[in-house]
């Protein structure tokens, strides 16, 4: 074969690869179809739920009567979160479509039993088909991401009959982001679609086999229609901050337990705790937030819920490695560093606000024990073997860049010059020679409890390396800030690369804590960053966005007893205290840095 | 019928007898033509057939965390084809052009199937979620930076260079 041959041939192979590519992405593509005007919209909930009800609805507006929908529209009755019964309807306009659907529901036996005895805890939702499009069966991955989450329900056709999957009900089934495990702990990306096709073919009386030889599964693309919008776009002005801080607050001490712990993770669909191990750590870093808002924001409730938090550590406090040396132990009986440096951050940042002859032993024993763990070259060993009372030269993520935060607090809150050499020290290894190697500029890890030591740092200590370091890392992260319209869902200011996975919340959270510090630390070199501060506020209005004010409530047990939380995605139907914890902690430090400017004062 | 058909076939015709391709075969194994073993030899191509066949079993069997014998199978064909045809093309085997067009079609079949399921997957995928962000298409325009280079134009070069000259 010739060159000039192969050539063509290549050619050839390239431009039927590039039609065939137009052909996949025009034929996959939904164009989702306008949703209805405002008062249609509105009509549309009340109708439902009144027909539900066995009222009569209210006479549609004319838009209403004008629209006609690209699909079923789908009446769904709510009990405490769980969908109690679905009905699809179809119509010639939206006036049609929502009186079948309503009167479909007041006929079901389930609603008006619950109706009867339970009405004020019912709740409806109109749903509207807005397009359709093929779903790609058999491929494995590919067939995991066939559905958009939040908005790609599944239907299935056989012998003229329909069955359908929602969104709403593969929401409040935590179906999204549950498909295919990656080796990131707690991150899961995509749809199990196999065992959703199966039940659709048991709900039309059929084998999967007959569904797939015989009938058609689509996608369908969905818009639910609510009165509480959810996701709500907010501007992160300083009353917005501080009232979404304060509720993040009151949502924690609202689940507290008796004893001074945490609801680790509240499960939004039940409105209880999940259960499960409980996480030290993040007990401490969440007594940490209560112990901020209590002193920003004048909470005494939540200083109180703080104390009672850090007595409950300090009943799990032991001497490691010599009598003035005091360490958290875990539940399992492990001593991890990370557990102590954050408790000691939170006892610190409480004995800011004032003094407790109580906590002041423990801060000196946990700073005791921290500095006792770190090498001479400023890293520090993250474990301590109990038994042999000796540390373990081990390091994992976070925890020096806490051990740093911890003794830079520490020194704030009692003055202790052993605790600032070591946060010095530990500062110039992890922003120095810690994170110095071929390509070392192009890549990060989590730095964000670094950049937070280095922001609290800034009075104590040179902090040019830092400033350095915390601001190339922010850099490195504006890079993967999504824009608006970069994915489908509404995404601007969060972290991510590529529109396959849904946006988590904790990230942006935890990294927009680190670039107020580093906003602090850049101006207190005397530089004003517009990037960053651009930055900080695309992410704080994306924690506005989706946090639970009042969140889904139809997909809620308890929506008053939600209130407050920040969930783990825009999917996500629980809330994990250090969720709650990162964001809170972001939202009130840049509403105390409005205020400082707003009043002229430094923060 | 046999004779009478084998009368009508024209004198160009490229088929030829087991006799023939027993001249053939001597023809092409003995230097008689002047190609001596150290111009049949070509250390490029033979170097990076060999070093992509190592690359190749590297990452399947000490890589990758799972086996699945679609992959392994054909990773470990791919790289046996490769490292004769990188050995043969050192050695500057008789053999070793046949074995290296073969192994640059094979690769290049691979590379454009390679290629046409990321390309399409990656059109599915936009076709479903819509744009794919900056960082989404860093890592597509990265994948098919590394794919296509190694995966086309080189075995497709190999080919080229390889082919018996006119």
């Amino acid at each position: 074969m010739t060159a000039a041959r192969l050539g063509r041939a290549l050619g050839i192979y390239a431009l039927v690869l590039a039609c065939a590519c137009a052909l996949v992405r025009a034929r996959t593509r939904i164009e989702s179809a306008p949703l209805p005007a405002r008062d249609a919209r509105e009509w549309a909930i009340d109708a439902v739920a009144a027909l539900a009800a066995g009222e009569a609805a209210a006479e549609a507006p004319a838009s209403a009567s004008r629209y006609a929908p690209a699909g079923p529209v789908f009446a769904t009755a709510w009990l405490r979160g769980r969908p109690l019964a679905v009905h699809a309807a179809s119509g010639r306009t939206l006036v049609d479509a929502v009186r079948a659907g309503g009167r479909s529901l007041a006929a079901d036996a389930t609603v008006a039993n619950v109706q009867r005895t339970n009405r004020a805890q019912l709740s409806y939702t109109v749903a509207l088909t807005r397009g359709r499009g093929p779903v790609i069966l058999g491929v494995p991955l590919l067939e995991n991401l066939a559905l958009v989450p939040l908005y790609d329900g599944l239907a299935a056709t056989l012998d003229g009959e329909h069955a359908y999957i929602t969104p709403d009900e593969l929401r409040a089934e935590g179906a999204y982001d549950g498909g295919v495990p990656t080796p990131i702990p707690d991150l899961s990306i995509g749809v199990a679609v196999d065992g959703l096709v199966s039940r659709l073919a048991r709900s039309l009386g059929h084998d999967v086999e007959a569904l797939e030889s015989r009938g058609e599964v689509e996608r369908l693309r969905v818009t639910t229609l609510v009165r509480d919008a959810y996701p709500r776009e907010t501007a992160p002005t300083e009353r917005e901050l501080r009232l979404a801080a304060r509720e993040g607050a009151q949502f924690i001490l609202r689940h507290m337990k008796a004893d001074g712990r945490y609801t680790y993770i509240y499960d939004g669909r039940t409105g209880r705790d999940r259960g499960g191990p409980y996480n030290v750590p993040r007990h401490a870093g969440t007594s940490y937030f209560l112990s901020l808002v209590g002193r920003l924001d004048d909470m005494p409730e939540a200083r109180a819920g703080a104390r009672r938090a850090l007595m409950w550590l300090r009943a799990r406090v032991q001497r490691c490695g010599g009598d003035d040396r005091w360490c958290v132990v875990g539940e399992d009986g492990r001593v991890e560093l990370g557990s102590s440096a954050l408790a000691t951050i939170a006892t610190a940042d409480y004995l800011a606000g004032g003094d407790d002859p109580e906590l002041r032993p423990m801060l000196d024993g946990l700073t005791a024990f921290l500095r006792a763990q770190q090498r001479p070259d400023g890293e520090f060993m993250h474990e301590f073997d109990f038994a042999r009372q000796r540390p373990v030269d081990v390091q994992f993520l976070y925890y020096s860049g806490e051990a740093a935060f911890a003794l830079v607090l520490a020194h704030q809150a009692g003055g202790d010059a052993r605790n600032l050499d070591a946060a010095r020290r530990v500062m110039k290894h992890l922003t120095g020679e810690g994170w110095s190697f071929f390509g070392s500029r192009y890549y990060y890890g989590e730095e964000h409890w670094t950049c937070i030591a280095a922001g609290a740092a800034r009075e104590a200590t040179n902090t040019d390396a830092a400033l350095d370091f915390c601001s190339r890392w922010a850099g490195y992260n504006r890079a993967l800030q999504y824009q608006r319209g970069e994915t489908p869902w509404p995404s601007a200011g969060a972290y991510g690369v590529g529109p396959v996975i849904l946006p988590r919340l904790t990230p942006i959270a935890s990294r927009t804590e680190a670039f107020v510090s580093t906003y602090e630390l850049a101006r207190h070199h005397g530089a004003s960053d517009r990037a960053l501060r651009q930055q900080i506020e695309l992410g704080l209005g994306a924690l506005l966005r989706y946090r639970w004010a009042p969140g889904p409530t139809y997909l809620l047990a308890d929506p008053l007893g939600a209130g407050g939380g920040i969930p783990g995605s825009p999917a996500d139907l629980t809330i994990r205290n250090d969720f709650v914890q990162h964001a809170g902690c972001a939202m009130i430090r840049w509403a105390d840095l409005l205020r400082a400017e707003r009043s002229g004062v430094p923060p | 019928m046999a004779k009478t058909d084998a009368k009508k076939k024209p004198q160009n015709d490229v088929s030829v007898s087991a006799a023939d391709r027993s001249a053939t075969a001597q023809t092409s194994t003995a230097p008689t033509n002047g190609e001596s073993a150290a111009k049949r030899r070509h250390p490029w191509l033979g170097g990076i057939d060999l070093v992509t066949a190592l690359l190749l079993l590297g990452c399947v069997w000490g890589v990758l965390p799972a086996r699945w014998w679609p992959v392994d199978v054909g990773a470990t064909l791919l790289g046996a084809l490769l490292a004769t045809s990188g050995g043969g093309l050192l050695a500057g085997a008789p053999w070793a052009r046949r074995v290296g067009v073969v192994a640059g079609a094979v690769t290049l079949l691979l590379g454009l199937a390679l290629v046409t399921t990321l390309a399409l997957t990656a059109s599915y995928l936009s076709g479903l979620y819509g744009p794919v962000g900056r960082g989404g298409a860093v890592i597509l325009v990265l994948v098919a930076a590394l794919a296509i280079p190694y995966f086309v134009f080189f075995p497709a070069a190999q080919i080229v260079a390889l082919r018996k000259p006119a």
